[in-house]
């Protein structure tokens, strides 16, 4: 479903030099399949979230990303959006004076015209609004306040899955999705993010822990250290990583 | 006998020989003189001149008669809100008579006020406004919104109007300034009562030949409230200009507004807040957003007196550059001579946030669709202090106006 081969991409700040974060990252997520990319801190792993979503200040050398066959890079982050790739953001943004539901609707309603489809009816939205805010425990009137306005860590994480609900997305990046959740939280948000894996859904998980491993089962574990993938292996990596450390697994490589 | 036009100070361009032609043309009138006076002193205000710095009127001014495409198509935004509708046009008016907690009168005789010395621009309207001369409206209970609705297409107008808030009253003002092209030059001074309330709302639209100018004047009797909001879209010079003097005590004065200018328009929100009296508050937040070739300016000053213990006021002011090429320029000012005081301002001017962008096109919002929605939250707080049904009008004015193609 989405295939990387020999990425090499750079940041490029507003001011100062760009730097290199990708060096040749390849990877073949197929349909229906978890993968999950692990590694210490500075190792490209948002950095390879945001180049699949488009974000700006984040240029790509050489290499690909084909998603279903087509190349991703040249694509608007809307466009991909439209094409069911779905972020969840390690931080997540604040928009005061919008409301969540509003602006949930307003972001399906784009993606349906961009596919081509009928803009949803109000009663279809506010019932799978309800599905959503049940299923990950969301309280009905935090829907109505501005998007992660005064939201706490957690309560922006799970937000972060309640769009991903709404939005049905094909492939989904989730980008260190358990900072900031307590053990209930994650098994809340885990159960949300389980309800969307199907036979034609592919994910992606970046996290630096395991702990969430435990509640959305990778099929594969990738290794990224310094801008390279090292190691691929089943979900006995995490755990080995868990026990072991980078240092250790790293380490093995070299 | 009016002063023989000669003998005044001697116009300083075609504009200025054209607005002496027009007064020596009206009746002769010692208040009517001393207004050409009090403007001719500083004649048309222009770029070297105090506090019209990025306002320079003499230079719009010879733009006003063009021909201009965009023959404004723009609707009185408060219409919706029903009430006695004042219409004035370039020539003639539609003054209501006397309704339901509405008296009207009408002047035949121009009426200079005492700060004319300050405001050239104000004086001048006093001086050619004519037929009526002066319009006075007093507002007491049971009365709806009353509504002055300015449009002008060819050649302009002059208008002279002061409103009156009965004591314990709570009252709603909207004027609307529309209009393709010409002068439009209007002073109106709003007095409040002890604790009475004015709701005044200002929608300004104009196009790019057209120079629209609003003088206010409001003061504030002991406890009196004004709550104060405006949208203003520009036009080849647009002013709104906005005089408060806490005269007795206990007044609160929320003066917010939000200016959206793009290619051609130019948008001037001035404000000029007087603590005379001690215990009075000020709370001011204007927003603006500028695409490119779109000028917006925001000067506003408190002046707390010495008198003016306890006084609490704040200025905020925060400005989007949506394009390159947009221009804003901000002159916050406190002068303050009270010891016993809480003051402060904020001003900045900014692009929007890249990181919000991003987050809201990675959710499938086309990039002009996500950047209106950032400038709308972005823009939302200045409206925050209107009523909702008002607040959310102005809303979606501002919404049509960020999802236009440009």
């Amino acid at each position: 479903m989405l295939e990387l081969v020999n990425l090499h991409a750079r940041v490029v700040p507003e001011d100062g030099p760009a730097r290199e974060i990708l060096k040749g990252v390849s990877l073949k997520v197929p349909k229906g399949e978890v993968h999950a990319v692990m590694g210490p801190n500075g190792s490209g792993k948002s950095t390879l979230g945001y180049v699949l979503t488009g974000r700006d200040g984040y240029e790509v050398a050489s290499g690909s990303a084909t998603f279903e066959g087509e190349n991703l890079l040249a694509l608007p982050p809307e466009v991909r959006a439209a094409k069911g790739l779905f972020l969840s953001f390690q931080y997540p943004m604040e928009i005061a004076g919008v409301p969540v539901m509003t602006f949930v609707r307003a972001a399906l309603n784009a993606q349906h015209k961009a596919r081509g489809e009928p803009e949803i009816s109000a009663p279809d939205f506010l019932k799978a609004s309800r599905v959503a805010a049940e299923k990950l425990r969301i309280d009905p009137e935090m829907l109505k306040r501005p998007l992660n306005v005064g939201f706490s860590g957690g309560e922006k994480k799970r937000l972060e899955i309640y769009q991903m609900l709404m939005l049905q997305p094909r492939f989904m990046i989730l980008d260190e999705t358990d900072s900031g959740l307590d053990i209930d939280a994650l098994k809340v948000v885990a159960d949300g993010v389980n309800a969307l894996r199907s036979a034609d859904r592919a994910m992606l998980i970046i996290t630096h822990y395991q702990r969430l491993l435990d509640y959305i089962k990778p099929d594969r574990v990738h290794v990224l250290s310094q801008g390279r993938i090292i190691k691929s292996g089943g979900p006995e990596l995490a755990h080995r990583l868990e026990k072991e450390g980078y240092d250790g697994v790293v380490g093995e490589k070299a | 006998m009016a002063t023989p036009v000669s003998a005044l100070h001697p116009p300083r361009s075609e504009e200025e020989s054209a607005l002496a032609v027009r007064y020596g043309g009206l009746p002769a009138d010692v208040e009517r003189r001393k207004a050409f006076e009090a403007f001719s002193k500083t004649g048309l205000p222009h770029r070297r001149l105090e506090g019209w710095r990025w306002s320079d009127v003499r230079a719009a001014l010879k733009f006003a008669t063009a021909e201009s495409e965009d023959d404004a198509k723009a609707a009185d935004l408060f219409a919706p809100l029903g009430g006695t509708v004042f219409e004035f046009r370039d020539i003639g008016a539609d003054i209501p008579p006397d309704g339901a907690g509405v008296r009207v009168t009408k002047s035949s005789k121009p009426e200079l006020m005492d700060w004319a010395g300050e405001a050239p621009l104000a004086a001048l309207a006093v001086a050619l406004s004519d037929a009526p001369a002066a319009i006075g409206i007093e507002i007491g209970k049971g009365a709806g919104t009353v509504r002055l609705s300015f449009i002008s297409g060819s050649p302009g107008q002059s208008r002279h109007i002061r409103v009156r808030v009965l004591e314990g009253v709570e009252a709603t003002v909207a004027e609307t300034y529309l209009g393709a092209r010409a002068f439009t030059n209007v002073t109106i001074e709003y007095m409040l009562d002890p604790g009475a309330v004015l709701n005044r709302l200002t929608f300004q639209s104009g196009g790019k030949s057209a120079v629209q100018a609003s003088t206010a004047h409001v003061r504030l009797g002991k406890g009196a409230r004004l709550v104060q909001t405006a949208l203003a879209f520009g036009a080849r010079l647009a002013r709104l200009e906005t005089r408060v003097t806490h005269e007795a005590g206990g007044s609160e004065a929320i003066l917010n507004g939000a200016y959206l200018v793009r290619d051609g328009l130019h948008a001037d929100l001035t404000s000029h807040v007087v603590h005379e009296a001690p215990g009075c508050v000020t709370r001011q937040t204007v927003k603006g957003a500028a695409r490119k070739g779109g000028h917006g300016v925001f000067q506003g000053k408190f002046l707390v007196e010495r008198a003016a213990q306890k006084t609490d006021a704040k200025m905020q002011h925060h400005a989007l550059l949506l394009e390159d090429g947009a221009e804003v320029n901000a002159k916050p000012e406190l002068e303050i001579y009270a010891d016993d005081v809480q003051c402060a301002h904020g001003n900045t001017a900014g692009a929007i946030n890249a990181d919000a962008l991003f987050y809201l096109r990675q959710r499938g919002l086309p990039e002009h669709e996500a950047r209106a929605m950032l400038t709308e939250s972005f823009i939302a707080e200045a409206f925050a202090a209107a009523e909702p049904s008002v607040a959310d009008l102005m809303m979606r004015e501002a919404r049509r106006w960020l999802l236009a193609p440009s």
